[in-house]
């Protein structure tokens, strides 16, 4: 499906595209885009009028990157260029390439890069809201992370941003993509039936839960806790294995954060890491960081989780004390 | 773009030795002082003596999606198994992401995949080498059954499987990707056959017999100091008994999959002839009579012949 021009509101900014269809961002009249807030550009393009960017420290055989400036290559699929944080072009490499094609990836990395652009702190993670209040939860690709936001959704939380968490400087999460992306299995597991979802690309087994299959948060809420979330052993001999555990030593949260960073590839390459790294400072001061040891297997994760307080857990949950977490910064 | 340090493969098959050699590579490191000044404060802040979990950081396994992802910039889980086996070998060596011991990088993929188009999976530009460990794949077969838990025919199906895989299903999440590795024959033959990167061949029984031999071989290949004292210690420290032991005295070793009671079991060489039936010896024997024969490994005389 194609359309000449869209409207959509994600991350408290208007993005106007032309000539795709974006499923997956939250529709949204002209009418309602008369603030003034600053409108991006999202647009289909030839590579060949984009100029020469001389190759960059950080760069990659898939990624150019200079300040305000960031191409990306996705072979057999397409070509990004993400420019001073208000326009992403877009190529589509050969007629096979589908709308969602170039939709997947340029929700993953594009609007990630652009955000990025814009001095936004980005997190890799999902966000979800609840009476108000905002949790994170992030680990990295594998660990779980969409099985347990669905998980939470079942359980009367909202999602507000998933994959890219956007923080703004006092500390709201913004409402960011209000969709999900479940493998076979998991949304098996949750008795969906995955001939009923839509893949996130032709032919593979990973499916799209958007719109009302979503429960969706609308408004910028103020972060109350990160998770790092890691799968817990069944054979754990430690009773502790399955306690949320704070990090409280500085060293470790800071380093952990950095970690779980949208992209450090992207921030150091457009030139952000100062920026971000003053944002990430700030954020640990503010919000406390704790591991959220998931046990596995989803019927297990749901009992579990149903009798855990995510809002107010890091409040009352200990940590060891801060040198042993630093002694374990040599492995981290 | 590529980085002009240097790094190094560690290719095997499963349950060949290869954690052995990361172990290893890692004493010997920490004996002869290598490590960021940071790693080695911290060690001996807390003890002298080698600690599995927290110390075996030799590099990511090429297969994690954390590495290809970084390097891809994009999710890695939104490309199908043969959209990334076209890519893998494209993506640049992680330039030192964390620390700067991080230059040995485990590999259970062959050299190629079918999906790959005849390229390799892995970059070799700017790599060192590759040390390629083959252990006897009726002992791979008793070690894969306890580390997965599996009966030893599938065991042995699988050693046989000319399209066998790791983490090969297409429905799941996980924090690799597939990594393809076809026959035990075939995979073998695919890192040694290559002409790209130079091979250091090595052979887990070889290592039982005269480890301090053939980790000096190691040593030497990997640019590592390989002065005989040093060998001898790093050899000592890491001997199966201790590492046995630690597994015990940590609770467990965190490479350990769920189900596997221990990781570190046994170690020994022949415990495929004492545990698989004459038949399956005779089935690996048979199907993979030419690699075992270019591998130095003795044949029943009936294959044989």
């Amino acid at each position: 499906m194609t359309v000449s021009q869209a409207h959509y509101r994600a991350f408290e900014l208007n993005w106007r595209s032309q000539g795709l269809a974006i499923p997956e961002l939250p529709g949204c009249s002209l009418a309602a885009l008369a603030g003034a807030d600053p409108l991006i550009a999202i647009e289909p393009e030839e590579p060949d009028s984009w100029p020469q960017l001389e190759p960059g420290p950080h760069d990659t055989p898939f990624l150019r990157m200079a300040r305000g400036d960031l191409r990306l290559t996705v072979d057999d699929i397409g070509r990004f260029r993400i420019k001073d944080g208000e326009r992403i072009a877009w190529h589509r490499q050969h007629s096979g390439v589908s709308d969602q094609d170039i939709c997947t990836f340029l929700l993953g990395s594009a609007v990630g890069a652009l955000l990025i652009q814009r001095g936004i702190l980005v997190l890799h993670g999902n966000a979800l809201e609840k009476d108000g209040q905002a949790i994170v939860c992030m680990g990295h690709s594998g660990a779980g992370k969409s099985t347990l936001a669905y998980a939470l959704m079942q359980q009367g939380w909202r999602l507000l941003a998933d994959d890219l968490v956007a923080i703004s400087p006092d500390g709201l999460v913004l409402p960011g993509i209000p969709r999900i992306k479940l493998w076979h299995d998991a949304a098996k597991a949750f008795d969906l039936d995955p001939v009923q979802l839509p893949p996130i690309r032709q032919g593979m087994h990973k499916y799209l839960l958007m719109g009302e299959a979503v429960q969706r948060a609308t408004e910028a809420v103020p972060l109350q806790a990160l998770y790092l979330i890691h799968q817990r052993r069944h054979d754990s001999p430690d009773p502790e294995a399955s306690r949320i555990t704070r990090i409280t030593s500085q060293k470790a949260a800071a380093l952990r954060l950095r970690n779980q960073a949208f992209r450090p590839r992207f921030v150091r390459g457009l030139g952000q890491e100062g920026l971000n790294f003053m944002a990430l400072a700030r954020l640990q001061s503010r919000v406390p960081l704790a591991s959220l040891p998931l046990p596995a297997g989803i019927a297990a994760m749901q009992d579990w989780l149903e009798q855990q307080d995510l809002l107010q857990a890091v409040a009352t949950a200990e940590g060891p004390a801060p040198a042993e977490q630093d002694a374990e910064l040599v492995s981290a | 773009m590529s980085s002009p340090e240097p790094y190094w493969y560690l290719a095997s098959y499963p349950k060949s030795g290869n954690t052995w050699c990361r172990v290893f590579i890692t004493e010997l490191r920490r004996l002869a002082g290598l490590d960021s000044a940071d790693a080695t404060a911290s060690a001996q802040q807390e003890e002298q003596a080698l600690r599995l979990n927290r110390d075996l950081a030799t590099g990511s396994i090429v297969s994690s999606r954390h590495w290809l992802d970084d390097q891809l910039g994009i999710d890695s889980s939104d490309l199908c198994w043969a959209e990334l086996d076209k890519v893998r070998g494209r993506v640049g060596h992680q330039r030192a992401l964390y620390a700067e011991c991080l230059r040995y990088h485990k590999v259970h993929d062959a050299f190629t995949s079918p999906d790959s188009a005849g390229r390799p999976v892995v970059p070799t530009e700017g790599c060192r080498g590759a040390v390629v460990m083959i252990r006897h794949p009726a002992d791979v077969a008793v070690s894969l059954g306890h580390f997965f838990s599996w009966e030893l025919e599938r065991c042995v199906a699988f050693l046989l499987n000319e399209e066998a895989a790791l983490c090969r299903s297409s429905k799941r999440g996980g924090q690799q990707v597939r990594q393809f590795m076809g026959s035990w024959a075939h995979h073998g033959q695919s890192w040694v056959d290559q002409q790209q990167i130079p091979v250091l061949l090595l052979r887990y029984e070889d290592l039982l017999v005269q480890p301090e031999h053939h980790f000096r071989r190691l040593a030497t290949f990997l640019d590592l100091p390989a002065e005989e004292p040093l060998i001898r210690e790093a050899v000592a420290n890491t001997r199966f008994d201790k590492l046995r032991a630690k597994e015990d005295a940590e609770g467990g070793f965190h490479e350990r999959p769920e189900g596997c009671e221990r990781f570190f079991r046994s170690g020994r060489s022949g415990e495929g002839r004492e545990q698989l039936t004459a038949e399956q010896i005779l089935q690996l024997e048979e199907a993979f009579s030419e690699t075992l024969i270019r591998f130095g490994y003795a044949l029943n005389p009936s294959v044989a012949a």
